[in-house]
């Protein structure tokens, strides 16, 4: 799969010559429908945002300088189109809240307070992969966009940060938080099953 | 001694959340696997954060129908021509 756009290529589509925009449609429609699908979005939605991404990045041809990869860059306004798509609806939880809660369940010399509960069995069952999938939907769009990045494109930390727009510090916290939220979560609801 | 080196349990969860129990130094690594074999409490903790990973690499790389692609790939197309 091409990743990566030439100067002949980017002239090629500003004349809008027979072919270039196949070309660049065929090329990365999977991924940006793969990024959408992991950021929570249905089918139609994912297909209008990849849509979107495509005409925005048609409209500014001037603005990609081939810095970037053509895909990391395309991410990267699909990224904000999401975001934006989801303002509305979208409120970034307090962030110190999920650091404190954690904090609290240690006393002062570091030993748990309130220890872990939740399946304590070490095989991954259906059942828990599937509460783990429930809270995964809790993600922020950001922290789902980045465990998306990783572990579908392999994308390097550098290019994660310059997608979504954040130093590789607020990366490591983010991801870090997410694990977090997701183990609550899974402990959460896992202890409410058992007790239903 | 061992209990002066050996390090908390706030900091083996520490550990585990930015997943650094592998590749810690060596003498470190040594601690945390015993930290681990002792407390049943970081067990667990560590246990469902493996799952946790696990988890969200598979939803991490959706599954898509070659056919929804291709389809998307004809509208999209289809819309961004100039009329
Ligand atoms: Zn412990």
């Amino acid at each position: 799969m091409p990743t990566d756009i030439s100067k002949d290529d980017i002239r090629a589509l500003k004349e809008g010559r027979d072919g270039a925009m196949a070309e660049l449609v065929n090329s990365h429609t999977q991924t940006l429908l793969a990024v959408s699908f992991a950021m929570g979005f249905s089918q139609a939605d994912a297909e209008e945002l990849a849509q979107e991404t495509f005409a925005a990045f048609l409209s500014a041809l001037d603005r990609f300088e081939g810095r970037s990869q053509i895909k990391t860059y395309l991410v990267g306004i699909l990224y904000n189109k999401a975001a934006d798509f989801r303002r509305k609806s979208y409120r970034e939880e307090s962030l110190d809240k999920i650091q404190d809660d954690f904090e609290k369940r240690f006393n002062e010399s570091g030993l748990w307070s309130r220890p872990p509960l939740g399946p304590e069995e070490s095989v991954l069952t259906g059942e828990i992969k599937e509460l783990i999938a429930q809270c995964a939907e809790g993600l922020t769009l950001s922290q789902k966009t980045a465990f998306f990045l990783r572990e579908s494109e392999g994308e390097s930390s550098e290019d994660i940060c310059n997608i979504l727009g954040v130093s590789y510090t607020n990366l490591r916290v983010l991801l870090y938080r997410a694990r977090i939220k997701l183990r609550e979560c899974l402990e959460k609801k896992w202890e409410s099953g058992k007790h239903d | 001694m061992i209990k002066r080196l050996m390090p908390s349990c706030r900091e083996v969860s520490e550990k585990v959340l930015v997943g650094e129990l592998f590749n810690a130094p060596l003498l470190q690594r040594g601690l945390l696997r015993l930290h681990l074999m002792l407390c049943e409490h970081c067990r667990r903790f560590s246990r469902q954060l493996e799952m946790i990973s696990k988890t969200v690499e598979e939803i991490a790389r959706p599954q898509l129908d070659p056919r929804v692609v291709k389809a998307a790939k004809r509208r999209i197309l289809e819309h961004l021509k100039p009329k």
